[in-house]
């Protein structure tokens, strides 16, 4: 149930971040560590306002940690 | 498996049991008595009520008790909060009990076929109950499958 078109950086941001981990991570977000996780691995797509939380956390700008890719987005237009 | 998934595998598991231990409490142990009823309205009556009741009771004894042996059991180990939920659990508790409910929906609209059929009464509250039961299950069962294979 992967999300292909929605596509993330936060465990490279982690790395350069003191190798920040993900329970610190979720911690500094408010969210448990198994919700960061599935984010990192595609397995969920967060609220605006989380991934508006993660960027501040890196303090980047939002799509410098999620991109979007519409050409494998299966969401057909009626 | 996280502390989520064994909160859900827990009430999961004391669903069946405490449904399980009413049904044989009142068909097993006061079977004698109680078959003749069940043609009574007012013993299904009680008996949903009571099984209500019971689960009700029953889950917050046994959710506190689960705490506790989580807490005790972890007090050296950084583990997350048993109450704390975030998005993605409320994301995922919707889902399920919005699939759960249409098991119920679905059972309720089964309930009337024997009473429109102009069977027994007992049947309907069989059928509600039995679907009631499943569509409990189900949720939990949906709550495992979305936390193991994402939303």
């Amino acid at each position: 149930m992967g999300k292909d078109h929605i596509q993330n950086k936060i465990r490279t941001l982690r790395f350069f971040k003191d190798e920040m981990t993900q329970k610190q991570l979720a911690e500094e977000v408010g969210v448990t560590r198994q919700t960061v996780a599935a984010i990192e691995s595609g397995k969920y797509s967060p609220s605006l306002e989380l991934a508006f939380r993660i960027s501040s956390v890196f303090n980047v700008t939002l799509d410098e940690v999620f991109t979007y890719d519409s050409s494998k987005d299966k969401f057909k237009k009626k | 498996m996280t502390i989520q998934v064994q909160k859900v595998v827990f009430n999961f598991v004391t669903t069946i049991l405490i449904m399980g231990g009413y049904l044989f409490y009142v068909f097993e142990i006061q079977g004698d008595i109680n078959l003749p009823k069940v043609l009574d309205i007012k013993f299904w009556g009680v008996f949903i009520l009571e099984l209500t009741m019971l689960m009700v009771l029953a889950k917050i004894i046994l959710f506190i008790l689960f705490a506790i042996f989580k807490k005790v059991n972890n007090r050296n180990k950084d583990e997350e909060d048993l109450g704390f939920i975030d998005e993605r659990d409320k994301l995922i508790e919707m889902k399920s009990d919005r699939y759960s409910h249409w098991i119920a929906m679905f059972g309720f609209m089964v309930s009337m076929i024997p009473v429109s059929m102009g069977y027994s009464v007992h049947y309907m509250f069989i059928t509600i109950l039995s679907f009631g039961f499943v569509s409990s299950v189900m949720s939990d069962v949906w709550k495992i499958y979305f936390y193991n294979k994402g939303l």
